[in-house]
């Protein structure tokens, strides 16, 4: 046993090309550096964290606060320079912290702001922090496996999301989002159709759960990768994904051979391997298992919050649980005080995406309910008791109650536990409570 | 080597292809429906509806110099029937409360129709001495002028109001303001006017030439969501203030929308007007509103909606008039902004989610 244990040490210590690893930072500090460059050009800064007066929070890190306008600007500053860093490979993995804990910082502030491919980047610019990327800096075989983990489960999760009734049996929010390109020349007559976005339902789960092996496999890699820039490309053309895709196929590059740079670039302008860089101790190879257990069950913990998790959306993020929901809502409270009653509406006091993410998210409806209990006792109210009026509709089903209106929701502690004042999402016909005026 | 050029060219013609495709630069140009719907909702519902106003404020100045010229009740009545009318199209097309409506430096909204109305800034003017010219006018104050003042010079409670034109002040000030109302109208329908101002040009020419809708599916998104802000708008601050809901329950008539001719409830049906147009068409085989949209993509709200604004158009008629119902049938009343609420939520729950129309902002997702 002893012996095993010893010989998955020494696979995982041995030395690797650089080239694949320094090649991956390369591209991803190239495209960090004109994520931030488009999102402070194009005002965000401002609009997602200096004009809200309310700020939905991460549960245990209400401490992270926007900082005045010069210290914002002074973060997204800090997070181009250290993309810069990353980019060029200077002081790599002092660089790719700092990254990590400006752009961590930065999407800490407001949970309406939360994206998917915004955490994998922090993770991605975690583990560059932690694993030795620089191409004159010799790596080890456990660089790499942490990258292919980390992608990997990315996309498994990714495909495993996807095998719900909604996605497979309706197409759904496919067929809604496809929709919208009707009109389009040449193109617009075939997305419109419902088989279409049946199609793309189905490729895109198969796609998810397939891409990895393919990509891992020599024979496939080619395929597989040109099947992924098709796959992704198509996204960011027919949806406002951002650097999504970008992100995606720079990290698919991790399951190439390690070398594979070499054979487009001049040999000269990578350094060849020397040296036999980090070995993985024993005490980091228990952190690395931590980290990559801590990967895989934190997406699994939907099994312990009851109910459909694309409607309760508990377990929902951090979950890579991508594109797999078309949801609208309306909410407002009726906050009942010693004084009498008071209609609140949240639109008027938050900003468009604030109102779009928390009218379809009970935790953000349970957050402002408790945001307005706190402003009315403020104000000399007693007795504050916060009512939600909230429905939503999701993947093109009739509207339903998200939140039990007879649910004081300032009687209930934030917590990561389920919660109770959440209306289940009602099986077809089936109008009581979910449906009730 | 061959292969790989091979696999490589293919990628870079499919991506090419793709991006064509997907960005729309095919060869020949195919109208969008959303740009077709938008088109209809401008030409026939906003520019229209701001033409009424033009012409129907035209006959309200009409009026008020025949009421000026001579003094008589039947002139009043005249005077308070035009001003009546020319609410109707104003208040159908509240939909379109932004852009030219409320931004600056036009900002037409609150020159043409600041409320509450506020009679001590009416007062003021009535009470001063300056000359009441076409430019004074211009330059006077929101709450001195538009629609509710010149309600208010027309209504005004606990005065005999036709023995108050005997006064020529209040006569130069009604005509001056009249004429600012007719002026105001011509020139937010001249914002909107492609030919002129072209404001439309920003909605119909969304993701083209449109500097604040990057694509057709925000600017529709635009439109469809402001029919379900307007509904709560009406439900908190036409129905609810009035009734205290923000003032721990007592009532507060001095808040409501035209609260001097008893035209509140009669406002909010012409705003609900709007909206049944903007949802139904007007029965013309070119325009069947955002129903007809729906259908082309299999779906369908025309009986949730005849529904809800049936149920709300006789929740409305069991809250008139506002000022008495606010004090004496005050779940009526309230009744009526839980019925809106319904409408409210078959557009913003189940319409937007329908066409994917939540409006955000312009950041990413995934």
């Amino acid at each position: 046993m002893a012996t095993e244990r010893e010989s998955l040490l020494e696979r995982l210590n041995r030395p690797v090309d650089p080239a694949g690893i320094a090649a991956f930072r390369v591209a991803f500090g190239a495209l960090m550096l004109f994520a931030v460059v488009r999102f402070v050009a194009r005002g965000w800064v401002g609009e997602l964290y200096l004009e809200p007066s309310f700020h939905f929070t991460y549960y245990g890190f209400d401490w992270v606060r926007p900082l005045p306008v010069w210290g914002m600007g002074a973060l997204f500053a800090l997070m181009g320079l250290s993309a810069i860093g990353i980019m060029f490979g200077a002081f790599t993995r002092a660089s790719a912290l700092v990254f990590f804990l400006t752009f961590g910082y930065a999407e800490l502030i407001d949970k309406s702001t939360y994206l998917n491919h915004y955490y994998l980047v922090s993770l991605l610019a975690l583990l560059l922090a932690l694993v030795p990327s620089s191409a004159s800096s010799p790596v080890r075989a456990w660089a790499y496996l942490l990258f292919r983990i980390q992608v990997g489960l990315v996309y498994f999760y990714a495909g495993f999301a996807k095998l719900n009734s909604d996605w497979l049996f309706e197409a759904q929010p496919l067929r809604t989002w496809l929709q919208v390109y009707r009109d389009l020349p040449l193109i617009g007559s075939l997305l419109g159709q419902t088989p279409t976005a049946f199609a793309m339902s189905w490729a895109g789960a198969a796609f998810d759960l397939l891409i990895v092996p393919l990509l891992l496999c020599k024979r496939s890699r080619r395929l597989a990768y040109a099947a992924a820039v098709a796959f992704h490309v198509s996204i960011w053309l027919l949806f406002p994904v951002g650097v999504f895709s970008w992100v995606m196929l720079v990290s698919a590059t991790v399951f190439f051979d390690p070398s594979w740079p070499r054979r487009w670039l001049k040999k000269s302008s990578i350094p060849s391997l020397s040296g036999a860089g980090a070995a993985l101790s024993r005490p980091a190879a228990a952190l690395a298992a931590a980290y990559v257990a801590l990967q895989v069950l934190v997406p699994l913990r939907f099994v312990a919050y009851p109910g459909a998790v694309n409607w309760t959306e508990e377990a929902f993020r951090f979950a890579w649980r991508v594109m797999l929901i078309e949801k609208s809502g309306s909410v407002e409270y009726r906050v009942v005080t010693d004084r009498g009653q008071t209609l609140v509406l949240p639109r008027a006091e938050l900003t468009p995406l604030q109102y779009k993410m928390m009218s379809t998210q009970p935790d953000m409806i349970h957050e402002y309910a408790l945001h307005l209990a706190a402003r009315f006792r403020a104000a000399g109210h007693a007795d504050v008791r916060v009512y939600a009026d909230a429905f939503a509709s999701l993947n093109g089903r009739p509207g339903q109650r998200l939140i039990d209106p007879g649910f004081d929701l300032a009687s209930a502690r934030r917590s990561l536990l389920p919660q109770p004042f959440i209306v289940p999402l009602a099986a077809p016909g089936n109008s009581s409570l979910a449906s009730a005026r | 080597m061959k292969r790989r050029t091979f696999v490589i060219g293919c990628a870079a013609l499919g991506a090419g292809a793709g991006l064509e495709l997907g960005l729309g630069c095919g060869p020949t140009e195919i109208e969008d429906q959303r740009q077709k719907l938008l088109t209809a909702w401008g030409q026939r519902v906003l520019l229209a509806s701001y033409s009424e106003v033009e012409t129907r404020a035209a006959e309200l100045e009409t009026s008020a110099q025949a009421l000026c010229q001579a003094r008589s009740a039947e002139a009043l009545e005249a005077a308070r029937s035009a001003w009546w009318a020319a609410r109707a199209p104003w208040k159908r097309a509240e939909v379109f409360a932004f852009g030219p409506y409320s931004e600056e430096p036009q900002r037409f909204g609150p020159k043409m129709d600041f409320w509450p109305a506020r009679p001590d800034s009416i007062a003021n003017t009535l009470n001063g001495t300056e000359p009441l010219t076409a430019q004074a006018a211009a330059d006077l104050g929101a709450p001195a002028k538009g629609f509710a003042a010149i309600e208010y010079l027309l209504y005004q409670p606990g005065v005999d109001v036709l023995t108050e034109f005997s006064n020529t002040r209040r006569c130069e000030y009604l005509l001056a303001i009249s004429a600012d109302l007719v002026t105001q109208a011509a020139a937010l329908r001249a914002a909107w006017e492609p030919a002129q101002g072209n404001y439309l040009g920003e909605l119909t020419g969304a993701g083209k030439t449109s500097v604040h809708y990057e694509t057709l599916q925000l600017a529709l998104g635009e439109i469809v969501n402001r029919m379900g802000y307007t509904i709560e708008y009406i439900r908190d601050t036409k129905l609810g203030k009035p009734l205290g809901t923000n003032s721990d329950g007592t009532p507060q008539p001095d808040v409501a929308e035209s609260q001097f001719s008893g035209r509140a409830i009669e406002d909010i049906r012409d705003n609900l007007r709007g909206i049944e147009r903007l949802y139904f068409g007007d029965g013309s085989p070119g325009e069947a509103g955002l129903e007809g949209y729906l259908k082309q993509r299999d779906r369908s709200f025309a009986k949730e909606m005849r529904r809800e604004l049936d149920a709300s158009f006789g929740a409305l008629d069991a809250i008139e008039p506002l000022s008495e119902a606010i004090v004496s049938r005050r779940s009526e009343v309230e009744a009526a902004i839980d019925r809106l609420r319904s409408l409210q939520r078959v557009i913003q729950v189940d319409i937007i989610n329908a066409l994917a129309l939540s409006v955000g902002f312009g950041n990413d997702g995934d």
